[in-house]
């Protein structure tokens, strides 16, 4: 495992909806802030990456507008419309390529300005065979929820405790906007959105910008004296969103694609092993489960076991989701892979005040790009600090 | 670095309105990349997908919804939009998929749809403009192009003959493109009369709306040296944008082009430019844009772009043949897919694979260019044989 790529400075803001800044004020303040930490002035940057979607954002070309706020005027500027973890895989492969030792990823996305989120969702879904169906693409993890509790007799109790766990850890977070201390009959009790997804299992939406500066092993040592390496990267789509149902909906067959090929390029073999903690997507709550057993942490079905017992503790043998997730953070569409590397990064650097973990040397982050996707990402971290 | 190659290429005819959908264009076009290569698709590591605005597929995250239709099932899948620069940054995306050692075989697809907006895709544009200080203006791409046109007209000096030999060009030299959605034996005086739109943009000065999609197939030189087909070198990559607020950049500039042909000559080792692209498919959604890219893609001497067509020099038996199969006038302009169209035309050249399009000698080196945004995305691909 080559350690060539580094994350040298991250910067993020995370908003609840209420708390309102526009997206350009977002990529500004959090480029500027990563960019001042190292002492970096736009003509070090060599390219620009950055991840967004047209329709979220609410522009046809919605990179047009982010060239200025992120130093991009007259440089390589790179758009994937993609899970956020895609823009940090772009600038890992743009260093590798030895053509640039500098890459901003810039990534964020705003829920606070949309008026009617799952309507917006439902245009994903594909024109001809199912969106004439009419209905809230929630149903879509509604029926993936049902499917795996009923493939793995997973209760709704257990689900609920692992919410409860979620939203517990994000009190000691100061970007836990949504920890709270709750309890089962919270859940149980709350609306039901499409059955037997509950509003509690929906992570809350939020606004959030996260900014990584990466660089190469040459630049990043003339940088920081603290760079944490990317050491392995993955992602995979397991079937088009057209044809989210040919999955086997209980597992999050994505993930496992984009693990395997993470770990193979990280050097891992035993993830409790060899990786420290995880970072992973639990924009819903079934989703954290199906995601902690797709990368190995656990056997499948058995996720709601592990996040309930001591192990995935934040001073546990192997802490899954310390800063409290999605669920306990707030989701932010497309950027909340990328929250889970910035509070990963945090975490290497020893400077998650008040959910610290001892002594982490990797993590494991995973993404998924939302309904109607079956498609995920893995990135690999690695720190040095003593 | 890492050498990567081209293998394969494949497309749509490109048309107004296909019944068929974008997955089903995508499907066309990424079997008939994969045929022309020589391999399967589940040999592919990775897949690139390139579409513009989602909002004229009428699909919000378009690539999602393509996946099966690319080959990209169960693979690493990753769309990209640079706006009208998508096509070729698609290729510019695929080159570091594969120059970052990642991975060894890419099939990159660019596709787009403008058909299903109502009453025109003209609607969507809109939505480019910033929301506060530009939409209430109500501007559209035409009125921008004029504004940019007159400016360009101004500077420079062309005519509107100069300009209209452009269109004269590329639609004559879509006329024998198998492809091409507005193939004619245009005359001078046809493209002069032709109705004004937005002063002094005429209907001869656009390109049509679209539907169309594109493939090529990418891998590294060890995959290359194994394989039977034809191979073209990617020798430089190049992009670069430029701010969306034109009150701080002037109307005319074309520093972001210039800087995103630099990129690719400084990698592609190329010195003069004008004497080293043997063939060069420069962006041309208007006639004068032609013009305007050759000066900025250094293809020319500033302000003389407009001289190319006219004095013979960007015809296909001239000095520098420019869009030899019709550019976008003539070969049409689904947005992503017509980027893409300007590499594999260039491939298909370098190849002496181009039938009646054919420069002649075969060329060993050439350019491809796309540009996009709000007049702001340039991107730039050079190969040799």
């Amino acid at each position: 495992m080559e350690k060539n790529i580094a994350i040298v400075s991250s910067s993020y803001i995370l908003k609840p909806k209420e708390d309102v800044m526009s997206d350009r004020e977002m990529l500004y303040t959090v480029v500027k802030d990563a960019m001042d930490k190292v002492g970096l002035t736009r003509d070090d940057i060599k390219s620009i990456v950055t991840t967004d979607e047209d329709f979220t954002v609410g522009r046809a070309i919605a990179d047009e507008f982010t060239v200025d706020f992120c130093g991009g005027k007259l440089k390589p500027n790179a758009r994937m419309c993609a899970e956020s973890m895609l823009g940090l895989i772009t600038g890992f492969m743009q260093i590798k390529t030895g053509l640039f030792d500098v890459v901003v990823c810039a990534l964020y996305d705003k829920v606070s300005h949309i008026e009617h989120p799952y309507y917006l969702a439902s245009l994903s879904l594909d024109p001809v065979f199912e969106r004439p169906l009419g209905a809230s693409p929630i149903y879509i993890a509604a029926c993936e929820m049902r499917r795996y509790m009923y493939k793995y007799k997973v209760k709704r109790e257990d689900i609920a405790d692992v919410i409860i766990k979620m939203k517990k850890n994000a009190l000691k977070n100061k970007n836990g906007y949504f920890g709270a201390n709750i309890k089962r009959e919270d859940v149980i009790n709350s609306k039901v959105i499409s059955h037997p997804l509950q509003e509690q299992d929906i992570a809350p939406d939020a606004d959030g910008a996260v900014c990584f500066i990466l660089a190469s092993s040459k630049k990043a040592k003339k940088l920081t004296t603290t760079p944490v390496w990317i050491t392995g990267v993955g992602y995979s789509s397991q079937t088009a969103s057209s044809s989210w149902y040919t999955s086997e909906l209980a597992d999050a067959g994505y993930l496992k694609q984009a693990a395997t090929a993470a770990y193979r390029m990280a050097g891992i073999k035993n993830v409790l092993k060899d990786v420290s903690f995880a970072e992973v997507d639990d924009r819903f709550s079934y989703k954290l489960l199906q995601h902690i057993e797709a990368l190995g942490i656990c056997k499948e079905g058995e996720g709601a076991k592990f996040i309930k017992s001591k192990k995935s503790d934040i001073d546990g043998e192997f802490p899954v989701n310390p800063s409290g997730g999605a669920l306990g953070c707030g989701t932010t569409l497309t950027t909340c892979g990328a929250m889970r590397v910035a509070e990963a990064y945090n975490q290497l650097l020893k400077q998650a005040d008040g959910y610290q973990i001892k002594n982490p040397k990797r993590a494991v982050c995973a993404s998924w790009a939302g309904i109607p996707t079956r498609s995920g990402a893995v990135i690999i971290l690695e720190g040095e600090i003593k | 670095m890492r050498k990567v190659y081209i293998t394969g290429i494949g497309q749509t005819r490109f048309v107004s309105k296909s019944p068929l959908t974008s997955a089903e264009l995508c499907f066309e076009a990424a079997s008939k990349a994969l045929s022309d290569a020589g391999i399967e698709k589940d040999e592919i590591d990775a897949v690139v997908f390139g579409c513009a605005p989602d909002a004229f597929d009428g699909i919000a995250q378009i690539g999602e919804n393509v996946i099966d239709a690319c080959g990209g099932r169960g693979k690493p899948f990753v769309r990209n939009h640079f706006g009208g620069a998508t096509g070729v940054a698609s290729c510019c995306v695929g080159w570091w998929n594969v120059a970052s050692g990642v991975f060894d075989k890419v099939l990159v697809v660019a596709e787009q749809k403008m058909s299903p907006p109502t009453p025109h895709a003209q609607e969507i544009f809109i939505r480019n403009w910033d929301e506060m200080y530009h939409r209430p203006l109500l501007p559209n791409v035409v009125r921008m192009a004029s504004l940019e046109m007159t400016r360009y007209m101004y500077e420079s000096g062309a005519t509107k003959e100069a300009l209209c030999e452009v269109a004269v060009k590329n639609r004559t030299n879509a006329f024998y493109n198998p492809n091409a959605q507005l193939p004619k034996k245009m005359t001078l005086e046809e493209a002069l009369s032709s109705r004004v739109l937005t002063w002094p943009v005429s209907l001869s000065d656009i390109s049509p709306t679209s539907d169309g999609a594109v493939a090529c197939v990418l891998v590294s030189s060890d995959v290359a040296k194994k394989m039977k087909c034809k191979k073209i070198e990617i020798a430089g990559v190049g992009w670069c944008a430029e701010s969306v607020y034109w009150e701080t950049r002037g109307i005319s500039t074309y520093t972001y082009i210039e800087k995103s042909a630099r990129m690719a000559y400084d990698m592609a080792k190329i010195k003069s430019p004008q004497k080293e692209i043997k063939i060069a498919n420069v962006y041309d959604p208007f006639t004068y844009k032609e013009c305007h890219h050759a000066e900025g893609l250094l293809l020319c001497k500033k302000g003389d772009g407009w001289k190319l067509a006219i004095e013979g020099i960007s015809q296909k038996d001239g000095k520098l043949p420019i869009n030899p199969h019709g550019g976008l006038l003539g070969a049409g302009n689904p947005i992503a897919a017509a980027g893409l169209m300007q590499v594999v035309e260039m491939v298909k050249q370098l190849r002496g694979e181009a039938g009646e399009m054919q420069v002649k000698p075969v060329p060993s080196c050439g350019l491809a260019h796309a540009w996009g945004g709000l007049f702001q995305f340039s991107a730039v691909v050079v190969c040799r044989s």
